[in-house]
């Protein structure tokens, strides 16, 4: 469905043995990014802290939502134009790569279990471990869709 | 609202921390496997850890876990890349490899983690 081998190069550049100034404006383009995904996943714990005995919701739909997307991408845009490397420096390794965190869930299991929560930090962590590969598998499967309505 | 920027600026740096660090792996580990990102989520895991062990239970410090834990190891880690490279190999036909993915870096970053909460103190 999906080539291997544009999900695996998501996050990297192996192709670009690049110029300084190059490598330079590419490392801005992931700083931009992250630091716009950063600043809204923050604004929204922030707004809604980790629950101190239940599973965190607000993470699971960060996370979910940001596979999702991703996934979406990567069968659409991503794969029509594998040579958009700035968008997808932006969008995927920053903005999304920021959106989303993997610490922020051992760390909450962690605190869970530390409160004696144990349910609730193993129900957390199985949940949290399948939404975003389940969630990217989803976006894949729509944007295959998408990719086909359109040609 | 300074927090937020100096957050925010923290999650950058950890974003092209993740970048160069998943560009040097996938040059020398190659891509047939998707290392990169596995080994970033378990060393994330590992610092989130250390830094919830002693910034919210031994020494507590929420300004400075909010920078380098929600900001920095937040930033530097990543759920997207990671669930979008375990669904391909599923998709792909690699079933086993997905699962032993997703298991392994699960199981690593949780046991990494407990243990550097403890080294910290809490």
């Amino acid at each position: 469905m999906t080539d291997l081998s544009i999900a695996a190069s998501i996050d990297t550049d192996v192709d670009l043995a690049i110029r300084p100034g190059l490598r330079l404006l590419h490392m801005s383009t992931v700083f931009a990014g992250g630091f716009l995904g950063t600043m809204a996943r923050y604004a929204l714990f922030d707004a809604h802290p980790s629950p101190t005995s239940s599973v965190d919701w607000v993470l699971l739909l960060v996370n979910g939502s940001g596979a999702f997307i991703l996934g979406v991408l990567v069968a659409t845009v991503f794969s029509r134009r594998p040579d958009a490397h700035g968008l997808r420096l932006f969008l995927a390794t920053g903005v999304l790569g920021g959106w989303t965190t993997y610490s922020a869930i051992i760390g909450g299991t962690i605190t869970l279990a530390h409160s004696h929560h144990l349910e609730a930090a193993g129900g957390s962590l199985l949940l949290e471990l399948v939404t975003p590969p389940l969630g990217a598998a989803l976006g894949l499967i729509l944007g295959a869709r998408l990719n086909r309505s359109s040609s | 609202m300074s927090l937020a920027l100096s957050v925010a600026a923290f999650g950058g740096l950890g974003a092209v921390l993740r970048y160069v660090m998943d560009n040097l792996i996938t040059r020398v580990a190659g891509s047939n496997f998707p290392l990169g990102t596995w080994t970033i989520n378990i060393l994330g895991s590992i610092a989130i850890g250390v830094l919830t062990g002693w910034l919210v239970v031994a020494h507590p410090n929420h300004h400075a876990y909010a920078l380098w834990g929600t900001g920095l190891l937040g930033g530097f880690t990543t759920a997207s890349t990671f669930g979008v490279e375990v669904a391909s190999l599923a998709t792909g036909g690699r079933m086993a490899a997905a699962c032993l993915s997703a298991l392994s870096c699960m199981a690593l970053a949780l046991g990494g983690g407990a243990l550097g909460f403890w080294v910290a103190g809490g």
